[in-house]
């Protein structure tokens, strides 16, 4: 059973399509990724799966739920963290906690809870005076009352420092080996690199690529580049590297090529510089960032995934 | 019993932002003043009439104040997106937020009837036990009408500007709604034809829920508001009553359209 699912989900906002007939499908038990541009429809996602706004068209079941008939029911199985929260200003952050494990009739030790997420000491202080980083904090707290079965984070890392959005990775990664299943939205892209399983890329309220990084990097032509220093770069080497099957862009610069290839010819390309007459003095890879990969997909000239 | 676990929280707010302490205080202060200029004559006014009296302003006013923002501020500043992610129902985030307003209110007629109680104590006021009592489950009841009033303006907007703008303009409507049923009354004999028996206008105007609340106070033997005398006390309390279930039915609706 899928965890999340929607099916031909469409939202409009007046004349604004926020989603279009969006098909998506998050597999129990996995952490997945869930990016895209400024206004790419991620937070709407969300928000209609929390029952926050109601699709236009289509249908969402979070845990095999419908969620608007059944929103109680989910809310209570899943933890969230919400984009565009307020705390609630002269409340601390343990009677926050307190307020969601009685929500919930769970039986979490609050104050385990705000050590958990790296703010002990903020159990007794009111929330109107917490930095945007510790209200984040506060918030995954409240997300992980109850051991969801689902955790679903609207740009968790927001406001958060790197040692913060270090933990925050860590705890998503203990939520998933606890066997929760994990929806996150972000801009980070390293941070969806490091712990996710797969990704969904949209764009214009479409997904327009899903996959595992290494499936999108490879789908984008976005796989690696190879940069090879030879002792005399010819035209004859040039030509023959071009020729190698798999190479799909060659500059060069100086006695140096630097290659777009497929992972699979970079050893075609060493044999057929050498074969030319050159002789190789160093060579390195890259392989393409998820910056990369996200900007085939979502610049104007996109791929097909 | 979600409704309690919201309601719970809103308290400890009111109480964090001192409502529990300003509010009551005023009501106590008020009560002061009426208990004292009430027992100065050697005719007594007994404790209850002057207590009606002060509720009859007072607690709309307190009931619209406390109440006219809670949920557009909740929706504009994004608080109500944390609550309503954990397991609650928008009627009973609702209802939640209702009763934690109505305990202020009811907290500050508290006040006022044990500040009311000790003045005319000491002066040597009539005190009609049984008639506060009524008056205060009428007042209370006033209390609900106008905290579920204000809801059912207000659920459906993230303004707070809009929410102020009406829920005065609807204690005033309600202050000088006889006006205008009279004048909709004559409107319809002159222009219509339209001739409306005046037990017809009266229920008219009892429909007001502050005429309603003096209506209702006669079955406490106290007669605020001025009928033809066709209309039974117990009219009162069914109008106030139906402002209090009809409000918070069309709060629920109203508020369960909003996108958050």
């Amino acid at each position: 059973m899928a965890a999340i699912e929607l099916s031909g989900v469409t939202k409009r906002y007046g004349d604004v399509t926020a989603l279009h007939d969006l098909d998506l499908e998050v597999r129990d038990g996995e952490i997945y990724g869930f990016l895209g541009p400024n206004g790419a429809g991620k937070s709407t996602t969300i928000d209609i799966l929390l029952d926050f706004v109601r699709p236009t068209a289509g249908s969402a079941t979070v845990l095999g739920h419908d969620s608007h008939a059944d929103s109680l029911s989910i809310r209570q199985r899943i933890g969230v963290l919400p984009e565009g929260f307020h705390v609630y200003e002269r409340l601390t952050g343990r009677q926050h906690v307190e307020f969601a494990i009685e929500s919930k009739g769970a039986n979490d030790d609050p104050d385990a809870l705000l050590e958990r997420v790296g703010i002990p000491d903020a159990a007794d202080r009111k929330a109107g005076g917490f930095s945007k980083g510790m209200q984040q904090r506060l918030a995954l707290a409240i997300a992980l009352v109850g051991d969801p079965e689902i955790l679903i984070l609207d740009e968790p890392s927001t406001g958060l420092d790197p040692n913060g959005a270090r933990e925050m990775r860590s705890i998503i990664t203990e939520e998933a080996n606890r066997g929760a299943t994990v929806f996150f939205s972000s801009h980070i892209l390293e941070q969806v690199e490091a712990v996710c399983d797969r990704v969904g890329i949209l764009k214009n309220g479409q997904l327009v690529a899903e996959d595992t990084i290494r499936g999108l990097r490879d789908a984008a032509g976005t796989g690696s580049s190879l940069t090879v220093t030879v002792d005399e770069l010819s035209a004859d080497i040039l030509a023959a590297v071009e020729d190698v099957p798999g190479v799909s862009g060659v500059s060069a610069d100086g006695d140096t090529l630097t290659v777009s290839a497929e992972n699979a010819a970079k050893t075609d390309i060493l044999d057929a510089v050498e074969s030319a007459g050159g002789e190789v003095e160093d060579f390195a890879t890259r392989e393409a960032s998820l910056d990369d990969v996200f900007a085939a997909y979502t610049n104007d000239e996109a791929v097909e995934a | 019993m979600s409704w309690r676990v919201v309601a719970r929280r809103d308290v400890d707010v009111l109480r964090a932002d001192r409502s529990f302490l300003l509010f009551p205080g005023f009501f106590g202060l008020l009560a002061a003043a009426m208990a004292y200029a009430f027992t100065r004559g050697p005719a007594s006014t007994p404790l209850s009439s002057g207590l009606a009296l002060l509720f009859l302003f007072a607690v709309p006013l307190t009931a619209g104040t406390v109440t006219h923002e809670a949920i557009p501020s909740a929706v504009s500043s994004g608080r109500i997106r944390l609550a309503l992610s954990l397991p609650h129902s928008r009627p009973a985030f609702l209802a939640g937020t209702g009763v934690a307003r109505l305990a202020v209110t009811v907290a500050g007629i508290a006040t006022a009837v044990a500040t009311g109680l000790v003045v005319f104590a000491v002066r040597g006021g009539v005190i009609a036990p049984v008639e506060v009592a009524a008056v205060v489950a009428l007042s209370a009841l006033l209390g609900a009408a106008f905290v579920a009033a204000t809801l059912a303006l207000t659920a459906g907007s993230a303004s707070t500007t809009l929410a102020t703008a009406s829920t005065y303009a609807f204690f005033v409507l309600s202050l000088f709604w006889p006006i205008v049923a009279n004048v909709a009354a004559a409107l319809a004999e002159s222009e219509l034809g339209f001739d409306l028996a005046p037990s017809t206008v009266d229920a008219l105007v009892l429909g007001s829920p502050l005429f309603a609340y003096g209506n209702a106070l006669g079955v406490a033997g106290i007669q605020t508001v001025s009928t033809s005398g066709q209309s039974s006390p117990w009219f009162g309390v069914v109008v106030l009553a139906a402002w209090t279930g009809l409000g918070f039915a069309l709060a629920a609706v109203r508020f369960g359209r909003v996108d958050l």
